[in-house]
């Protein structure tokens, strides 16, 4: 408990004193996210939490939850890179980056993995790397067979021969989570570096990856309802009118459920419909804080249309809901 | 010479408004000229909204004020500007399904951009509905000779304050609604004070059509409308706002400092506060629909696209089972979203504010005079007889309520639907699309930036809701 404590204020201090202060560099673009703001994120310990444990989870889960509530961008940065390290078992020092927004199991390999002597050598692209500007390597999807599904993970530097890492997406939101096409012409890698997928080891972060959505779904519903109990409409704060409350009673239903799904998660990743459900509503939460607000909502100042587009890009952490469910039942 | 009805019968006009197409079987003599507007606004947007799009939308998040000058001057030469302005006052005369017809294409393309040249219907609606003839004279013979010289003089329409949104928009909220303007009457005519916020095209608008109270403790009284022109002593134009979406179309804050009206600029008709609101909102509340039914398309059309060009799991996305039932999804919103508002704006013209602007006799008197006649001096005079405009302003009051009520909830209705719809099938889209459809250069996640204002302007939809409960389904005032 002591710990959770611990990292969460960690989490606040970082806030406060490193990422407030850039947020609208970090999350404009094109935008830039300074060095000290990467060096404060990695400084807080989260890609040294152990994530095969369900407590490492949860701590972690909580530690993205506050992150998220300040921005969500930060916090899919730093999970970019505790994904690709829970891929691998001995994972190269500095920032990691990884294609967050793939379905690994049905991704079909852009990058193919051949042998020159022997070595594996890798050709090909990956899309959508989330991390890869500011990252020291990338964890990208492999395999064989252009027709088949992703059957390793390939690990390469971004500074290798070979390598090149495009410039940032403009995206629908987490824009301070730079994502890029990484184009790998023909590069050699030690043995090592190209390891068997093994997808159920990133399941395992369904619920820290819930718990993005659950930060933005709270501090949507904690924005929400300071303006409805300031704004007045008809003589009376608008938090006192059926339509609006009913709106944030969901929005507080919604981050109940994503808080308690993220701790199912934690203990049993398997709960793919949970997972996609519990999404969905955060997003939807996000949006009606847009709602509440009404036109203040909308505009870039207030802050509440950043969380509606980082709350449904979150929908499509480690792939599309749809994919996700039908899986479950038939693999 | 091209026969629109022929080429209604063969091309997609019948598929996608069967309900139309069943009214030209029937003889419905507007028809012809609702299948022209539908092939021409598509042939518009394909040439010029489109292309346009995204390079735009770039442009104004770089520069919130930025204007695309190119599209304002195509949509000038397509006759965007004038299709709801009355012969008799240098316009087109079309019917309003026309302008909703064409409308739909546009948005299907780019809201934003749909936003920028249409959102003057909000101010002719307005100024309409006031039933003050010399004043429709002055707005709508101004933007159609500028339309001609290729330059339209953009008009705007200053409602919402920083304190009162969705107050503004009903009466009964406008009574408690915390204004911050007034227009405090002196000799001659008004100095306008307060400010005005979000006002879409108010950085770049010729005309500003303002709402005001001349009482700000007596709002539902004495709220009036006024014309102001650019440039005008005591406007100023302040913050250009930085939003979600819509970024093809700049919202403004427009600022009075003492800025002096004449008398004439005061245009004189019904209650403000009840009436000219509510035809106004009965008729642009159907445009949001419109607006709604078009992004709907959009994405609909962009997701099927997207899902015959990719894979996948490595299959063809369409040989997904999930992909085709959502696509399908999709299409019947569409049809839903423009069931609405063909039912909202049959409703208008019925009972609404096109059955005050429908072609009264003089109009059809003029039918057959060249458009060079219509400017002269004679029916210059005729519509600047103060009786004419007594005689609209009596019809506009004597409308009976029950019946405003119900083009005003149809037009609330259709807003409702077009826009929750516009908004669900984006994010099916985005679906279907997964991590593509999350980049910009994919056009998809665009859809649902620009669809959500649709559920927050002209009236949230939760108070579009309190109305047509109030309006069709119950009179016990809304607790």
């Amino acid at each position: 408990m002591d710990e959770a404590r611990l990292m969460r204020d960690g989490v606040e201090r970082f806030a406060r004193s490193c990422l407030e202060p850039h947020l609208a560099t970090v999350e404009g673009y094109p935008g830039a996210v300074p060095a000290e703001v990467i060096e404060g994120l990695d400084a807080l310990g989260l890609r040294d939490v152990d994530v095969s444990d369900a407590g490492g989870r949860m701590l972690l889960a909580q530690a993205l939850e506050a992150l998220a509530s300040h921005a969500g961008s930060c916090a899919a940065l730093a999970l970019a890179d505790i994904a690709a390290r829970a891929l691998l078992t001995d994972a190269p020092a500095g920032r990691g980056a990884f294609p967050l927004y793939e379905e690994l199991r049905h991704a079909d390999p852009r990058l193919l993995v051949g042998s020159v002597g022997a070595l594996p050598h890798l050709a090909g692209e990956a899309r959508m790397v989330v991390g890869a500007p500011m990252a020291a390597w990338l964890a990208l999807p492999a395999g064989g067979d252009p027709d088949g599904p992703a059957t390793h993970l390939a690990v390469v530097s971004t500074t290798a021969p070979g390598v090149r890492v495009g410039a940032p997406i403009r995206t629908l939101g987490m824009r301070g989570a730079h994502a890029a096409d990484v184009v790998v012409e023909g590069v050699a890698v030690p043995r090592c570096h190209v390891v068997p997928l093994d997808a159920d080891r990133l399941a395992c972060l369904r619920g820290p990856a819930l718990a993005i959505g659950a930060g933005l779904a709270a501090s949507s519903l904690a924005d929400a309802l300071a303006y409805a109990r300031e704004r007045i409409q008809g003589g009376r704060p608008i938090v006192e009118h059926d339509e609006v409350r009913d709106m944030l009673a969901g929005m507080r239903a919604a981050v109940a459920l994503c808080r308690s799904a993220a701790r199912t998660l934690c203990e049993d990743p398997s709960e793919a419909e949970l997972f996609v459900h519990a999404r969905e509503q955060a997003a939807r939460a996000a949006a009606d804080g847009v709602q509440v607000l009404g036109g203040n909502g909308y505009m870039e100042d207030y802050g509440q249309e950043r969380r509606m587009r980082d709350a449904r890009q979150a929908c499509f952490l480690f792939g599309r809901g749809t994919e996700l469910r039908l899986a479950r039942l038939v693999p | 010479m091209r026969d629109p009805r022929a080429e209604a019968r063969v091309g997609d006009f019948e598929r996608d408004y069967p309900l139309l197409a069943w009214l030209d079987e029937r003889g419905l003599g507007e028809v012809p000229a609702l299948a022209d507007a539908v092939r021409r606004s598509r042939a518009f947007r394909r040439a010029h909204i489109d292309p346009a799009a995204l390079a735009v939308e770039r442009e104004a998040a770089r520069d919130p004020a930025f204007v695309a000058r190119d599209v304002v001057g195509a949509a000038a030469r397509y006759g965007w500007f004038t299709m709801m302005v009355p012969r008799l006052f240098g316009g087109q005369g079309l019917p309003l399904g026309v302008m909703m017809i064409a409308l739909e294409e546009v948005s299907a393309g780019c809201l934003g951009l749909a936003n920028l040249i249409a959102v003057h219907g909000l101010a002719l609606s307005t100024v309409g509905a006031t039933g003050d003839v010399r004043g429709m004279a002055r707005v709508c013979r101004r933007l159609a000779a500028s339309e001609r010289d290729g330059e339209p003089a953009l008009l705007s329409t200053a409602i919402t304050e920083p304190g009162a949104g969705t107050d503004m928009e009903d009466a009964r909220l406008l009574r408690t609604a915390r204004l911050v303007s007034e227009a405090r009457p002196v000799r001659g005519g008004y100095l306008l004070s307060g400010r005005k916020v979000f006002i879409s095209n108010g950085s770049i608008a010729e005309t500003h059509v303002v709402v005001m109270p001349t009482d700000r403790s007596r709002p539902v009284e004495t709220m009036a409308v006024f014309l102001v022109d650019r440039g005008a002593k005591g406007l100023s134009i302040g913050r250009v706002e930085r939003k979600m979406g819509q970024k093809a179309c700049p919202a403004a804050e427009l600022v009075f400092e003492d800025c002096f009206v004449p008398d004439t600029d005061r245009l004189r008709g019904s209650s403000v506060a009840t009436r000219v609101l509510d035809l106004t909102l009965g008729a642009t509340r159907g445009g949001v629909g419109v607006f709604g039914a078009g992004v709907a398309r959009g994405a609909y059309e962009r997701a099927l696209s997207w899902a015959q060009d990719h894979r996948i799991a490595g299959r063809p996305a369409l040989e997904h089972a999930w992909v085709r039932a959502t696509l399908v999804e999709m299409r019947r919103n569409v049809m839903i979203a423009r069931a609405a508002y063909l039912e909202a704006m049959l409703s208008n013209d019925l009972y609404g504010l096109g059955s005050v602007l429908r072609p009264g006799l003089i109009e059809r008197a003029v039918r057959h005079v060249p458009d060079g006649w219509l400017d002269g001096p004679m029916v210059r005079r005729l519509v600047e007889d103060r009786r004419v405009t007594k005689g609209l302003v009596r019809r506009i009051a004597e409308m009976p309520e029950a019946e405003v009520g119900v083009a005003a909830a149809l037009g609330a209705h259709a807003k409702v639907t077009g826009s929750d719809l516009g908004v669900r099938n984006s994010e099916l889209a985005l679906e279907i699309a997964g991590a593509d459809g999350l980049r910009h250069d994919a056009g998809l996640e665009k859809l649902l930036r620009d669809a959500k204002l649709l559920q927050i302007y002209e009236g949230t939809n939760q108070l579009n809701r309190i109305e047509i409960g109030q309006r069709l389904v119950t009179e016990v005032p809304h607790g």
